[in-house]
């Protein structure tokens, strides 16, 4: 029994652990190769760049300091950066923690399923060094090899977590294909268990600052910050599914934290989807009412790599309560084992459903997508609207991770407009409207 | 044609007899029509009539996707690699269901368990096929640079799988090491059999891109050399086990952990250089077919023309392999002509092979 628990926790924590650590740490291989190129040119080419945006009457990358080509440490950027590495960096010694005391006890209790539920943390913390190491590395200074940055491994450094998770619930399902006998009441403390560390995590983790009782304001910009514009209507399900978790997670947890309470407290009416909506609304409204209408979406954006790592803990916990029923069902009738595996294989699915709208913001981003906030359309009739303009080409607008969105279009003004003119015109008009600060525009003549 | 090619992309490589560069003859028909169309300018610097761009046609960014959209079912099939990838992947998934079947039936949790691993290794194949079929809709308002960067992905994930199954097999492999079992189940070899054969299937019609290090020239080179990689692994690893259980029926003892392990850095080698380039790709490197040396001596150029005070924010990335996207920033005299200025960046950069360009003149 002991070298069944040490095989099992061996072969699922080296395959998560070094899946994600190793993944991590060849990323950084892969990038250190372009981020430590040091040719002999680069003195050249910084001069340039540093003599220029120092000039006067720059219009590239006017405002505050350019994004990209130099990180200054007391930007808004790195401020928001260091605190989401502090939430994880703490998330993570929490894990650790809580993974020893699980295997100190699975060992001397000689018990599987104890183990298997410390592997499973074991999974968590893999999940959090991707981020941590995404974080750290999307700070690094831009190379002439990489001129926009390194914020696109924030990107990668996600699709990672998402792959782990998937992976886990694949992974879940296999191994209780393999197991023996199942003792329903352990299974339900062991999970029962699992599920109080995970929710300690998910509310450090998603603890915006400033934001005391609103714990639920997350589930909110989860589902909002990028759709703002397009309704609400295709977040229903993954917010029906958050409401539901956190009516469970009341009735299961006993009250481990205020944020819950207030959850509760603000969804009484059970799972209406839209009476769930209008105290979110005006939960985001009373926090942000000093930011204006767009605007405030954009700042209620969570990171996303502190995101991809709250979904993480949040699969967990899915998976905990399909474990926990099982485990219930089964300690009071134990002749129904089957429902053991069909309960996995329903939340394992749930698990992945509350990680499709996060893929299919990584997958929009990495293929060099216009991002979802902003209306192409909308926008170049708008540049073609003003005066001096007869046409605009090849407008692409792209994001370079989540919040940074640059734009590049051709634009071709009458003979006697002024070329001056028109590109402030322009470049005001895209800054004021949809606020795009990276913008290159090509005047041509007709 | 007796120009001195002073400045070729290729440094002179292709045509030179170097065969790291060739390309086998049912694939070299399509490359040659693609080099032939692609305009390859030949060195213009000196030419004295500049004539400007032809711009592209400007995206019709009202259009409908209705066109696109409507014959998405009957280009699945289109090219021959899309018809043997979709061969080949009926071959598996056909397998791994009898595989599931024979396994439920008897009772064999290791027969549903390959089955499982070979279910996911099609689904990562048919993500592979739809970024090929989808790479062809042309450009939309919500996908400015089209879908070719699907292909991109589609080589991305597949690399990432690969990795994975390098480190589940050195989990595996320490796994029997400690558990120092030696019992091999029979059951399990007819099934490598199979699936060696139908992998060597699959090398051989991708078996131009049975290479590790591979130069990529247009998008669907990725993804090629991503399958060719994956049935290769997976031809590498059946390959693996079979010779485990007959090293163990002769008595060699630890041959498990042998093959295993071996197996399990060979794809960890093959994959790496992939998947660098792939994840170079989707992190926006410079375009990898331009020496850095170049880029410079443009800037150097730009800024020595007659016209311009300085240049700035030079900012440059490829799409896919091939295709490179550039950003400028001129800053141009008092008084100074900024459209012959646009001209001349742009032929600068043509040569360069660079012709996706927005360049932001601003008068000082």
């Amino acid at each position: 029994m002991q070298g069944d628990c040490m095989d099992v926790l061996l072969q699922f924590s080296l395959n998560e652990w070094h899946y994600g650590v190793s993944i991590a740490s060849f990323l950084t291989l892969v990038l250190m190769d372009s981020h430590n190129h040091s040719p002999p040119h680069v003195p050249e080419v910084t001069l340039d760049i540093s003599s220029a945006s120092g000039a006067a009457g720059i219009k590239a990358c006017r405002g505050a300091a350019c994004d990209f080509s130099d990180t200054s440490n007391t930007s808004k950027d790195a401020k928001e950066r260091s605190a989401s590495m502090r939430k994880l960096l703490i998330a993570v010694i929490l894990c650790v923690i809580f993974m020893a005391v699980e295997v100190v006890g699975g060992i001397k209790a000689n018990s599987l399923a104890i183990l298997t539920d410390a592997a499973h943390l074991l999974s968590d913390v893999a999940a959090f060094a991707i981020s941590l190491f995404s974080l750290w590395a999307a700070g690094w200074e831009a190379t002439p090899q990489q001129s926009y940055g390194f914020f696109r491994i924030e990107i990668l450094g996600a699709l990672l977590s998402i792959q782990l998770i998937w992976l886990l619930a694949g992974i879940l399902v296999r191994l209780l294909n393999e197991s023996g006998e199942v003792q329903g009441s352990l299974m339900f403390a062991v999970s029962a268990f699992g599920l109080f560390v995970n929710i300690i995590m998910a509310v450090l983790l998603g603890h915006d600052h400033g934001h005391g009782g609103h714990g639920h304001s997350h589930g909110h910009d989860h589902g909002h910050s990028h759709d703002h514009d397009h309704g609400h209507s295709e977040d229903d399900h993954p917010h029906h599914e958050d409401h539901e978790q956190g009516h469970v997670r009341h009735e299961h947890s006993h009250g481990t934290s205020i944020t819950i309470t207030t959850h509760e407290h603000s969804h009484s009416s059970s799972g209406l989807h839209h009476d769930a909506e209008e105290p979110l609304l005006k939960h985001d409204g009373d926090c942000e009412s000093t930011q204006p209408g767009a605007k405030a979406a954009k700042k209620a954006n969570r990171n996303i790599n502190v995101h991809s790592a709250y979904l993480h803990v949040i699969g967990d916990s899915i998976q905990s309560i399909g474990v926990m029923i099982g485990g219930g069902l089964i300690w009071y009738k134990p002749e129904w084992k089957i429902i053991d595996l069909i309960c996995t294989l329903i939340f394992s699915v749930i698990v992945l459903f509350t990680t499709v709208k996060m893929i299919r913001n990584i997958l929009e981003v990495l293929m060099e997508s216009t991002p979802r906030e902003i209306d192409a359309t909308r926008l170049e009739s708008g540049l073609r609207e003003m005066e001096g303009v007869i046409a605009v080409h090849e407008l692409h607008i792209w994001a370079i991770t989540v919040g940074k969105v640059l734009l590049a279009c051709h634009v071709t003004i009458t003979q006697d407009a002024d070329a001056d003119q028109m590109l402030d015109k322009v470049i005001g008009y895209i800054k004021a409207e949809y606020n795009i600060s990276h913008v290159t525009i090509q005047i041509e003549r007709e | 044609m007796g120009e001195p090619k002073a400045w070729n992309p290729n440094y002179g490589v292709v045509g030179s007899g170097d065969r790291r560069l060739a390309y086998s003859r049912q694939f070299s028909l399509s490359s040659a029509s693609a080099a032939a169309s692609s305009p390859r300018p030949g060195l213009a610097r000196s030419d004295s009539s500049i004539s400007m761009p032809v711009p592209y046609s400007p995206f019709p960014l009202h259009a409908a996707a209705a066109p696109a959209n409507a014959d998405f079912r009957f280009r699945w099939l289109a090219t021959r690699p899309m018809r043997r990838l979709a061969l080949l992947l009926a071959l598996n998934a056909a397998y791994s269901a009898v595989e599931l079947a024979v396994g439920l039936l008897t009772g064999r949790v290791g027969l549903v368990s390959d089955a499982f691993h070979l279910t996911f290794g099609c689904g990562l194949l048919s993500f592979s096929l739809f970024a090929m079929a989808a790479s062809r809709t042309k450009p939309d308002s919500l996908y400015t640079y089209g879908y070719k960067r699907l292909e991109v992905l589609a080589a991305f994930t597949n690399a990432l799988f690969l990795l994975f199954l390098s480190f589940s097999l050195a989990v595996e492999a320490l796994h029997s090491f400690m558990q120092d079992e030696s019992e091999h189940k029979h059951y399990l070899i007819v099934s490598a059999v199979t699936n060696l054969f139908v992998n060597l299937l699959g090398v051989w019609f991708f078996r131009s891109y049975a290479r590790v290090n591979i130069v990529y020239r247009k998008a669907e080179d990725m993804n090629h050399h991503s399958i060719c990689l994956h049935v290769l692994a997976d031809s590498v690893r059946s390959a693996g086990l079979i010779l485990a259980s007959w090293l163990l029926s002769l008595g060699v003892e630890n041959a498990e952990v042998l093959c295993l392990g071996i197996v399990s850095v060979a794809v960890f080698m093959l994959v790496l250089p992939l998947f660098k380039a792939t994840g170079n790709i989707l992190l926006q490197i410079a375009p990898g077919n331009v020496a850095p040396s170049a880029f410079i001596k443009c800037g150097r150029q730009i800024t020595a023309y007659e016209d311009v005070s300085e240049l700035s924010q030079g900012r440059f990335w490829e799409l896919v392999p091939g295709h490179a996207v550039g950003c400028l920033s001129v800053q141009v005299k008092n008084g100074g002509d900024d459209q012959s200025v646009l001209k001349y960046v742009h032929g600068l950069y043509e040569d360069l092979g660079i012709q996706d360009l927005t360049i932001q003149t601003e008068g000082s």
